[in-house]
């Protein structure tokens, strides 16, 4: 593709010419990056761009001059980390674009999560879809793109309520995170910042389609129960009837007083569903001593210490199973930021990198990370899309 | 429970806990399912049913790949079906005649574009599924379907379907505008119909021309040949009417044109005869009107017609095939009327011939009659005259011994040569009479010719000289088959007849191979010849042609006893002669075949010279006294001895006796004439190279040197007897 020739001149990285997906990262303290993004697309006609920021970034100034110089929708979030094409970056800002030769798309805004009826939204979802599928049945494939406030809390809800409305575009997406601060993530629309709510673009493609979440933990027997909690705010108080980190410490054989970040990434706690296990990722100790969430708790629940596996290892793995057969995927991931904490204190960064630019990851650290109608957290999700067996882009 | 409890703490914290994780589980369990504000509930929730879905969505995908796993066979199933259909229908495309099949339920399968072509119509009614009577009704409904005059289409079907009953059909179909189309049908093995229809038009068209030319130029061959007959034909069909006829037809009976013509019955143009004409009896115009209107097999009838003016007709009629007739007459009135005449002429021949034959009749009995009268008169009076003239001959004996004056011996001895005259005469007359008689007796043997010539020349010899002839008899030994004593008498009769009636010239006698292995004698004479009209005459009794200037010498007896000798004997007796021409009579013997040599005469003494026996060796020497001694020496050595004084006359001999000679002695000086070797080339040259030997008392050496230039042996004369025959034995062998 011609626009890969435009590498050298933007000083950043187009994605290779055999890509479905077109990205490029600026970093985020460069004025004019808006500019810079703009032209490294020169030449490509996009159906959408989607855009993941440095919380450090001047978001909605970026967001409303991209939206400017983009005729196509522009849609993004702040995020707790980017990936670009060489893995984990942090003070970026990576652009993805979905060529029309490929893909046709449509974004919807869905605000105040904390307020709205979600079933009632689900009209405006299916109509948005249906009219999207409609004026695009050579792209018989497709896929829902969840962007969501990751400190809304409501990721649970939302994807519970909205997933059965997407019969055929399989739902994935990421919270937007604020870095490690928990203070304020946002997602964008029309080039319009907006908290407390969440995007979901439809994409539709001919291109083959997987979306796909995984993650490495392995349950061992240290079980508990969370015996007192604040569901709405994701505060688990109690476990075992004892302070929830002083607990928690106790079970992982840690001083609570060292509760960190990496202590979370390395000891997660899951929760056996059926014969499924969900990682209930912990954000935080609250100065109450109790355990902060990133997705659903309640009293009674029965949470499991988790042993996370190689990480680079296991992905590589993984993505090698899925993708075997294809060529080259291109794949738009939400990665769990306790994965990119996990793989910094752990050393294999520089690994689970090797992993991620073999296998053409491209996007942003999440807060959470939604599959299908539930909100997940320690796990790659995404999608991977793979050229259409019958041949070339239009 | 590992860890579950803090083992540090005090049971009683221990058991605290415990009851509060039961009450916290209590709770958890006895939460309302539906608490939409419970997040975590609804996590669970989705969690559970997304477990659910995914199994569900596994089982579909399972499902669903065997259901595409299934569809890419059925899909490869029908793409085969489909390729093999696409061949099949490219297949019955490429097939020049219209193809349709219609499976065992008689369901319309497949045809091709040319399937009913030439009903234009019919196609666009024709759907897969169509059903056979469905297609057929079609077919019967069509405008182009050439229906035969009084059928509906619902006839035409009726039969379609009928013969769609049999088992393998074809038949052909009228189309209008005269196209045809020849349909067949073929059960297949599961019962099933295939329909082949094939264009015959152009053959069909083909066909009628040349029927219709046939046909026409049958009928100007009819036309051309029943006008070509002398008879008059008609022609009538099966209902007795007129069909067909010619120009003579009408001609013949003069009958009006009205009558002629195509339909005209029978019966009308019998009621047109009848009334002109009469039937030949027993026949009448009924039976002719019956045979006409006969409703089982007529069989060909024959009879006559005549009318007034008496022309006759000969009527034949005959069944056709088709139970018409055709009817010929033949105007037989000159036929009639020329054997009338014949009838009327044999009539009178036959009287005739009846009458004259009793008049020969009679004619023969008088003749008979008279004829045995005459040969018993003959006979007695023959006898009757032998007596006295024998007492005349002694009385006449006895004078002459009476030693009377020489004129009294002269008288007596005119006297004797008188009696002996009259007495041969006699004697000719007895023969006559027994041969006539049938009383002759003959005694039939072989015998050798040499026997009775030699006595013949020793007798006829003196006489011939007398009256100055030369007389050659040519000696032979053949054997013949004959009565000796007749066979002279024929002889002797002819040379002396032929020494009779030759004033000047010569007599020869020779004998020669003659047809049929008979052995011809004939006898040559340079006398006065006779005309072919007298050349029957002359072996009648007492013929003779002219006077006899010798008086005495015959009274015409000879040939007479000459004729009837030879024809009792069955021998052939020829005649060549012509006026001045001189005669030639032949007879011809039976050739005896057994032992050559019985009769070889006994007082031949043998010699060493057994090839010069029976040889024929021409002498030619004009010294009398050494030709006698040389032809005495060669006879006594068994060969026969021509001998001529000059090469001349040994020419004309071998022209007359035709024979050439087994060998040859020539004297060289033979006079005025030819030489020896003259001669000699002469005859090499007409006659081939025959042995010859040169005679000469010359000493002349160049007469040696012609002689060996001839390839000639010289004889040196004096002749050395024994020298010659060896020299001629030699030649001979």
């Amino acid at each position: 593709m011609e626009h890969a020739l435009r590498h050298g001149l933007v000083g950043e990285n187009l994605r290779d010419g055999d890509s479905l997906l077109v990205s490029v990262e600026v970093p985020m303290n460069d004025d004019d990056c808006a500019r810079k993004i703009e032209d490294s697309f020169h030449g490509v006609e996009l159906a959408h761009l989607l855009v993941f920021v440095s919380p450090d970034a001047d978001f909605p100034k970026l967001m409303r001059q991209l939206q400017r110089r983009f005729s196509c929708p522009v849609v993004g979030c702040t995020s707790a980390g980017e990936i670009g094409q060489q893995g984990y970056i942090e003070g970026h800002i990576v652009a993805v674009g979905l060529p029309k030769a490929w893909f046709a798309a449509k974004s919807v805004l869905i605000e105040n999560l904390d307020r709205i009826d979600l079933a009632s939204v689900n009209d405006r979802l299916i109509q948005n879809r249906f009219a999207l599928s409609m004026s695009n049945q050579g792209k018989p494939n497709g896929f829902s793109f969840l962007m969501v406030d990751g400190l809304s809390r409501r990721e649970d809800e939302l994807v519970n309520a909205i997933a059965p409305s997407l019969a055929g575009y399989p739902l994935f997406g990421g919270s937007a995170g604020d870095g490690l601060r928990f203070k304020h993530s946002a997602v964008s629309f029309e080039g319009q910042i907006y908290e407390n709510a969440a995007t979901l673009t439809y994409v539709a493609t001919n291109c083959d389609v997987k979306v796909f979440s995984t993650n490495h933990m392995v349950p061992s027997e240290k079980r508990m129960v969370v015996t007192s909690a604040e569901p709405h705010s994701r505060i688990v108080r109690g476990i075992n009837d004892e302070p929830a980190a002083v607990e928690y410490a106790r079970l992982i054989g840690k001083d609570p007083n060292q509760l960190d970040e990496m202590t979370f990434a390395e000891n997660p706690v899951i929760v056996r569903l059926g014969d499924v296990y969900h990682v209930r990722a912990i954000q935080r100790v609250n100065e109450d001593g109790h355990l902060v969430f990133f997705s659903a708790i309640d009293e009674g629940m029965v949470l499991t210490v988790a042993h996370a596996q190689d990480m680079a290892d296991h992905l590589d793995r993984e993505l090698a199973e899925m993708t075997a057969g294809h060529v080259r995927p291109s794949i738009l991931g939400c990665d769990c930021v306790l994965r990119r904490i996990e793989a910094q204190k752990s050393q294999t960064r520089h690994r689970v990198n090797e992993v991620f630019r073999k296998h053409g990851v491209v996007g942003f650290s999440t807060y959470g990370e939604q599959i299908g109608p539930l909100h997940v957290n320690h796990t790659l999700t995404g999608v991977a899309l793979f050229p259409p067996a019958d041949g070339t882009p239009i | 429970m590992d860890g579950l409890l803090n083992p540090d703490d005090p049971l009683e914290r221990q058991r605290d806990k415990l009851l509060n994780i039961c009450t916290a589980l209590m709770r958890r369990v006895e939460q309302t399912p539906n608490d939409q504000s419970n997040a975590y509930a609804q996590f669970e929730r989705a969690a559970l049913l997304d477990a659910q879905v995914r199994e569900r969505t596994r089982d579909l995908e399972h499902a669903l790949d065997l259901l595409n796993e299934s569809n890419a066979k059925l899909s490869e199933a029908s793409r085969e079906a489909e390729q093999s259909r696409a061949l099949l229908n490219e297949a019955i495309e490429s097939v020049d005649e219209g193809f349709a099949f219609f499976d065992s339920s008689e369901n319309l399968v497949l045809f091709n574009s040319r399937f009913c072509e030439d009903l234009a119509d019919v196609p666009g009614q024709l759907v897969p599924g169509t059903s056979f009577s469905q297609f057929v009704e079609i077919v019967s409904r069509s405008e182009e379907l050439h229906l035969p005059p009084g059928e509906t289409p619902q006839d035409w079907a009726r039969q379609r379907l009928l013969r769609h009953r049999e088992e393998r059909v074809v038949f052909n179909i009228a189309l209008t505008k005269d196209r045809w189309m020849q349909v067949s049908e073929h059960r297949t093995g599961q019962g099933g119909t295939a329909i082949l229809q094939t264009n015959i038009t152009d053959v069909m068209r083909a066909q009628h021309r040349e029927r219709a030319q046939l046909v026409d130029s049958q009928h100007k061959m009819l036309r051309a040949t029943l006008d070509h007959l002398a008879q008059g034909v008609c022609i009538f069909d099966e209902d007795a009417r007129l069909v067909g006829w010619n120009r003579k037809l009408s001609r013949m009976f003069g009958l009006p044109v009205r009558y002629i013509r195509t339909g005209t019955r029978f019966s009308r143009i019998l009621e047109f005869l009848r009334g002109r004409m009469t039937f030949e009896e027993p026949r009448s115009s009924d039976w002719l009107e019956d045979w006409s209107q006969s409703t089982s097999k007529r069989k060909p009838i024959d009879f006559g017609l005549a009318d007034r003016t008496g022309r006759i007709f000969n009527v034949f009629a005959q069944e056709m095939p088709d139970r018409g007739f055709v009817m010929s007459f033949t105007d037989v009135t000159a036929e009639h009327q020329a054997a009338e005449n014949l009838r009327n002429l044999n009539r009178t021949l036959e009287q005739r011939v009846s009458e004259r034959t009793q008049e020969l009749g009679e004619a023969l009995q008088v003749a008979e009659r008279a004829n045995e009268t005459k040969s018993r008169f003959v006979a007695a009076a023959s006898h009757d005259l032998l007596q006295p003239l024998s007492a005349a001959k002694l009385y006449l004996a006895t004078l002459q011994d009476l030693k009377c004056g020489d004129e009294v011996a002269g008288i007596s001895q005119k006297a004797g040569s008188a009696l002996k005259s009259a007495e041969d005469i006699i004697e000719a007359l007895l023969d006559i009479s027994k041969l006539d008689a049938g009383q002759a007796t003959f005694d039939v043997q072989p015998f050798s010719l040499s026997q009775v010539l030699n006595s013949l020349t020793n007798e006829m010899t003196p006489i011939a000289r007398e009256k100055g002839l030369s007389l050659t008899i040519v000696p032979s030994s053949a054997m013949v088959v004959s009565d000796p004593v007749f066979f002279r008498r024929i002889l002797q009769n002819l040379i002396s007849n032929a020494i009779r009636y030759t004033d000047a010239g010569r007599v020869l006698v020779g004998a020669r191979r003659g047809a049929g292995g008979a052995v011809r004698i004939d006898v040559h004479d340079t006398g006065r010849g006779i005309a072919a009209r007298d050349h029957k005459r002359i072996f009648q009794e007492f013929a003779r042609l002219e006077d006899s200037h010798s008086g005495a010498n015959g009274i015409g007896l000879g040939l007479a006893i000459v004729e009837r000798a030879c024809s009792s004997l069955g021998h052939e007796l020829n005649l060549r002669s012509a006026v001045g021409k001189g005669s030639c009579f032949s007879i011809g013997v039976t050739r005896h075949v057994g032992e050559h040599r019985i009769a070889v005469p006994t007082d031949r003494r043998a010699t060493a010279f057994d090839a010069v026996v029976g040889k024929l060796i021409l002498l030619v020497e004009n010294d009398p006294n050494l030709a006698h001694a040389m032809k005495l020496m060669l006879e006594n050595s068994g060969a026969h001895v021509v001998h001529t004084p000059t090469a001349e006359k040994a020419l004309s001999l071998m022209e007359e006796i035709e024979l050439v000679p087994d060998a040859m002695l020539f004297d060289q000086q033979l006079g005025a004439g030819m030489t020896g070797l003259d001669l000699c080339k002469t005859i090499r040259n007409s006659h081939g190279l025959v042995p010859t030997f040169v005679m000469s008392a010359s000493r002349d050496p160049n007469l040696e040197q012609m002689c060996e230039a001839m390839d000639v042996p010289f004889l040196r004369k004096p002749i050395d007897a024994e020298k010659l025959m060896h020299a001629l034995n030699a030649a001979c062998s």
